[in-house]
C-alpha cells in the first residue's frame, strides 16, 4: 500500500514517537487536573457555585456538642454535631438538593443526619437557606470537604455525574455546647445567600 | 487416514490420543496416583465444622463491616406500636452496640442475625431502633458506635425464658472479577451469645399508650 | 503450516521404538489457501453496513426496558390546545382562564403576606372538568420564557381566601359540590421570570402526556 516509497522503519518511528508524545500529553494534562476528577467543581465558601442542575452557596460550618431537635428534645452524641449553613437553588424545575456528603482527613464519608432534620426542596432561582446536620466522631473534626451530589446518585453511581467539592474546615478547639438550634429553611429576598 | 477427522474427535479417538506416547501414560499415571494418595491420607474428607464459639454478653465481636457487642433483651408491646405486625403480639428487643468500622456509611445487614428461643413471626428482624431518642438506626455511620434495640415480631411472649440464643453471622467483602466492584457476601457463624433478659427497657423508645 | 500435506503412517500403538518420544504430530489436513487480500470494494461496505444494522437492532432490543421507563417517566408530549384555549384527554378537560401578577400581597389567616424583596407573586386561574376517576392529582407549574418551571404552591402561604393550596382534579362523587368553575393557585417567581405556559402534569397516571397551556397576554 506504502508502495515502498517511505522505508518501514521510518513507519516504526513515526508510530513510537506519536504513542510517547501522546502519553506524554495525557499524563501533562492529568497532572494539571483537579484531583477529584474532571466531574469535581470546586467551590468557595460565600461564592455562588453550579452543580447543575443546583446552584448553592456555603456559608460555613459550626461544632456543637448537642442540638434540639425538632421536637426541643436535645439530642446527645457520642461524636460532635457538625451544622453546614448554606442556601440552595436549583436551575431549571422544582427537585431534592440530592445528597451531601462530609469527608473527613481519613476519607470517612457521612450523610447528613438521619436522627431528625432534614433537606428541602429547591426551586429554580428561588434561594432558600438553611441548615444541614452532620454527626461525626470527634476525631473527625478539622479539615473537612463537603461533597454536593446534586442528581442525588451519590458517589457509587458508574456513570460520572458532576459534584460540588467544598473545603470546610471545623476547630477541634471550637466545639460550643449547644444546644444549637436548628431554624426552619428561610425563603430569601432576591440577590441574598 | 490422516484425513478421517471424524474418528479422531470420536470419544475413542481422543482416548487413543491421550495415551498415544509414554510421557503422557507416565504423566497420567502420575495424576492418577496423586489422586490415590490424597484418598488415602483422607485430603477428601469433609472437615468437620469448627465448633460455634460462644460469645458472652457484652463482647466486641468483629461481624465484617462492624462490630457488635450484645448486651441482653427485653420483651414488649410498647415500642415501635405503629411497626408490630397485626398476627404479631410483641417485640423481643435485643439491646445491642454497633460501630461501622469502614469508611463508608452502610446499613445493618439482617442476615447478620438470627434469633431462637422465642417465636418469630419473621425469621428476621427489620427494625433497629436508637436507644437514645427511639429514631431509626439501620444505617450506621463510621466510627460512631450506637446503642440500640434490634427488634424481631414474636407471638406467645409469656413462653419467652430468661435466656435468648443469638447467632452472628459475618459477612466478608470480595470483590466482584467482572465488574472490579466490592460487595459485602454471608459468611459463617462466628459466634452465639446467649442473651440476658432485662425488661428494664430504655425509656426514650418507649411509646406513650395510643 | 503450508506446502504439502506430508503423508503419516497409521498409527500403530508400540509399532516403532523411534516413535514413542516423537512429538505428536497434527495428523489434520493443511488449512486452506489464504483468502484474496483484496476484499472488493463494495463487500466492504456492505460489511460496515451490516454490522451497524446488527449493532442497531441489538441495542435497540437491549434498551427496550430503559427507553420505556425514560419516555414515560417524564412529561414531555403536550395534549394539543384547540382553538378555544380547551385541552382534552381522556375525559380530563383544562382550561387556563388567566395568570395575573399580584402586586400587593395577599391575605392568610387575617395576616398582610408580601413575598420577599426580587420576588413576585402570581396568580393562576384553571378550569377543569373531570370525568376520568384514573386522574386524582396533577402538579400544576408555570414555565417562564426561559425554561425555568416554577411549582405553584411551593413557598407561597396557606389558607389564602379565594386560593387552593393544590388544584382540584378528582371528579366529584354523586351528591358532591362539583368542581370549582375556576380554581385559584399562587406562585412565586423571580421578577424576571415571565410566565410562558402552564403546565399540568403527573408522573403516576398522566406521562409522557402533559398540559400545556400557553400564557396570552
Amino acid at each position: 500500500m506504502t508502495g515502498g516509497r517511505v522505508p518501514r522503519w521510518v513507519v516504526t518511528v513515526v508510530m513510537l514517537a506519536v504513542l510517547v508524545g501522546a502519553g506524554l500529553g495525557v499524563n501533562a494534562l492529568a497532572v494539571q487536573a483537579p484531583p477529584n476528577g474532571p466531574a469535581g467543581v470546586r467551590m468557595s465558601l460565600g461564592v455562588d457555585a453550579v452543580v447543575h442542575p443546583l446552584q448553592l452557596n456555603v456559608s460555613g460550618a459550626r461544632a456543637y456538642e448537642t442540638v434540639l431537635s425538632e421536637d426541643d428534645v436535645p439530642l446527645e452524641t457520642v461524636g460532635v454535631w457538625v451544622l453546614v449553613d448554606l442556601s440552595y437553588a436549583t436551575t431549571d424545575r422544582p427537585r431534592g438538593p440530592g445528597d451531601f456528603i462530609l469527608v473527613d482527613e481519613r476519607g470517612r464519608r457521612y450523610a447528613i443526619t438521619s436522627r431528625d432534620f432534614d433537606t428541602w426542596q429547591a426551586s429554580p432561582d428561588l434561594w432558600v437557606r438553611g441548615t444541614l446536620v452532620f454527626e461525626v466522631p470527634l476525631d473527625a473534626l478539622g479539615d473537612l470537604t463537603l461533597e454536593s451530589w446534586a442528581s442525588g446518585e451519590g458517589p457509587p453511581s458508574d456513570t460520572p455525574l458532576p459534584y460540588g467539592v467544598l473545603d470546610l474546615s471545623v476547630d477541634p478547639g471550637a466545639i460550643e455546647p449547644g444546644p444549637a438550634v436548628i431554624s426552619e429553611p428561610e425563603l430569601l429576598p432576591a440577590g441574598q445567600r | 487416514m490422516a484425513n478421517d477427522v471424524g474418528a479422531l474427535v470420536s470419544v475413542p479417538g481422543i482416548a487413543r490420543w491421550f495415551v498415544r506416547t509414554w510421557p503422557r501414560r507416565i504423566a497420567i499415571a502420575m495424576v492418577v496416583v496423586l489422586l490415590l494418595v490424597i484418598a488415602a491420607v483422607g485430603g477428601f474428607a469433609r472437615v468437620p465444622p469448627e465448633p460455634v464459639r460462644q460469645v458472652a454478653a457484652g463482647e466486641v465481636v468483629d461481624l465484617g463491616p462492624y462490630t457488635v457487642s450484645v448486651e441482653s433483651f427485653f420483651v414488649s408491646d410498647q415500642v415501635d406500636v405503629y411497626g408490630l405486625p397485626e398476627e404479631a403480639d410483641a417485640w423481643i428487643g435485643v439491646v445491642m452496640e454497633l460501630e461501622n468500622t469502614q469508611l463508608d456509611g452502610l446499613f445493618v445487614d439482617y442476615q447478620n442475625f438470627t434469633l431462637d428461643g422465642a417465636q418469630l413471626v419473621e425469621a428476621r428482624s427489620t427494625t433497629v431502633l436508637l436507644l437514645a431518642d427511639d429514631s431509626r438506626a439501620s444505617f450506621l455511620s463510621p466510627n460512631l458506635p450506637v446503642r440500640v434495640a434490634m427488634l424481631w415480631s414474636v407471638v406467645d411472649p409469656d413462653t419467652i425464658g430468661d435466656e435468648v440464643r443469638l447467632s452472628l453471622i459475618e459477612t466478608y467483602e470480595d470483590t466482584s472479577f467482572l465488574f472490579e466492584e466490592t460487595s459485602w457476601y454471608v459468611g459463617d457463624r462466628i459466634g452465639v451469645v446467649e442473651v440476658p433478659r432485662d425488661d428494664d427497657i430504655p425509656p426514650a423508645i418507649v411509646d406513650e399508650e395510643p | 503450516m503450508s506446502g504439502p500435506t506430508p503423508s503419516l503412517p497409521p498409527y500403530v500403538p508400540g509399532g516403532g521404538r523411534e516413535d514413542w518420544m516423537a512429538p505428536a504430530r497434527e495428523p489434520f489436513p493443511a488449512a486452506p489457501p489464504p483468502l484474496p487480500q483484496r476484499r472488493s470494494r463494495r463487500a466492504t461496505a456492505i460489511l460496515a453496513v451490516v454490522g451497524i444494522l446488527v449493532l442497531g437492532a441489538l441495542g435497540w432490543r437491549v434498551s427496550a426496558e430503559a427507553r420505556d421507563a425514560w419516555w414515560n417517566g417524564e412529561a414531555h408530549v403536550p395534549v394539543p390546545v384547540d382553538a378555544n384555549g380547551v385541552a382534552e384527554l381522556d375525559g380530563l378537560q383544562v382550561e387556563l382562564t388567566g395568570v395575573e401578577r399580584l402586586d400587593d400581597g395577599v391575605s392568610t389567616y387575617g395576616d398582610r403576606w408580601e413575598p420577599p424583596d426580587g420576588l413576585v407573586l402570581w396568580q393562576v386561574g384553571l378550569a377543569v372538568q373531570n370525568t376520568n376517576t384514573e386522574i386524582l392529582s396533577l402538579d400544576v407549574l408555570v414555565q417562564d420564557t426561559e425554561g425555568r418551571r416554577f411549582e405553584t404552591g411551593s413557598e407561597v402561604p396557606y389558607g389564602v381566601d379565594g386560593v387552593q393550596d393544590s388544584l382540584e382534579v378528582a371528579p366529584p362523587e354523586p351528591g358532591d359540590d362539583p368542581l370549582p368553575d375556576v380554581q385559584y393557585l399562587l406562585v412565586l417567581m423571580p421578577q424576571d421570570a415571565e410566565p410562558a405556559a402552564v403546565r399540568l402534569e403527573s408522573t403516576w397516571s398522566l406521562a409522557p402526556d402533559y398540559f400545556r397551556l400557553p400564557v396570552t397576554q
